[in-house]
């Protein structure tokens, strides 16, 4: 049995023993009721999902793929922003070698759909690394849909389910082509300066991942100020009108 | 300390405020600290959202049921309907 069924079970059975002898033996209200919020507390840590791996592991590992991506960004000497793009159900971050023309990056990113799966790509052109962006496990683990409500989304992946932030905010501007966001409190900071210009903080790549997946279309990083108390994102939708 | 364990912790604390101010003020009815219960647990709920096992929140289900029937003995009381 976990530890958490046992301390839940104890507080459980606990609270109903104090709570039936205080109601029933004692006569006292008082007794009775501190059962009964112990036995509530016990149903809580019997209800509440456990962690599967525990937070610090699973930030070492996260810390882990950002300083893979570190080196090949900087053996590669790329700084650009990355797409983040959704391909067969996988997140998948675009890194051009060139910052590319505004208008024409859409098209092309029909082509990317098409393409084989490469680490080096080439789009009519436009070239650049794709790489897997870390973020991407977990928000499949989070369950984030297309077409769901962003702020919602952003809060469950990045506060409920990897308890990587403290809270979200979330405002869509031009119909949904830029997204302002506030994080507030993110746990994981980077001093990998290459990630952090391609990609974003490690907070902000899962964001810009969830961002991706929640609008269906390619979503870059326009700007993002890093504080430990809050970062404050801007994300930009390639091919909504 | 993750968002699970802070939901847990400060449902705790929390439940105790109550249980000190009714013990202190002498209250002898259940009714009152078990409605002061689950008006902490939905407001906690609703603010931290915590991932619960079951896709039925039984705890909840249990407890507002619970408040429904001290609400109903008090408004029964006071239209002077006997309940059980």
């Amino acid at each position: 049995m976990e530890r958490n069924t046992l301390v839940g079970v104890d507080f459980l059975l606990m609270g109903f023993i104090i709570s039936g002898l205080g109601f029933f033996l004692a006569d006292d209200v008082p007794i009775a009721s501190f059962g009964f919020a112990l036995a509530v507390i016990g149903a809580l840590v019997l209800l509440i999902v456990p962690e599967a791996v525990p937070q610090d592991a699973m930030k070492s590992l996260l810390k882990d793929s950002v300083r893979n991506v570190e080196i090949i960004l900087e053996e590669s000497g790329l700084r650009n922003r990355a797409y983040f793009t959704q391909m067969e159900g996988e997140i998948r971050a675009f890194i051009p070698l060139a910052e590319p023309d505004g208008k024409t990056i859409a098209p092309r990113f029909a082509e990317l759909e098409k393409s084989p799966r490469r680490f080096v790509v080439n789009l009519k052109g436009m070239r650049g690394l794709l790489v897997i962006p870390p973020g991407n496990e977990i928000v499949k683990l989070a369950k984030v849909e297309k077409g769901a409500d962003l702020e919602e989304a952003l809060r469950s992946t990045l506060v409920e389910y990897s308890d990587l932030a403290r809270g979200v905010l979330a405002i869509e501007e031009d119909g949904g082509n830029t997204m302002k966001i506030q994080i507030t409190k993110p746990q994981l900071g980077s001093d990998s300066p290459y990630f952090n210009d391609a990609l974003g903080t490690p907070v902000s790549c899962v964001a810009g991942c969830v961002a991706a997946v929640v609008k269906g279309i390619p979503v870059r990083i326009l700007e993002e100020m890093y504080d430990p108390a809050f970062i404050r994102l801007t994300l930009e939708g390639v091919g909504v009108s | 300390m993750d968002s699970r364990q802070r939901f847990v912790l400060i449902y705790a604390v929390m439940a105790m405020i109550p249980f000190t101010v009714f013990t202190f003020l002498n209250t002898n009815d259940l009714g009152i600290f078990v409605s002061a219960y689950t008006i902490e647990y939905f407001a906690l709920r609703l603010i931290m959202n915590p991932k619960l096992r079951l896709k039925v929140d039984v705890l909840g289900l249990l407890l507002l049921v619970l408040f429904v029937y001290f609400v109903a003995v008090r408004v029964a009381n006071i239209l002077g309907v006997a309940l059980p």
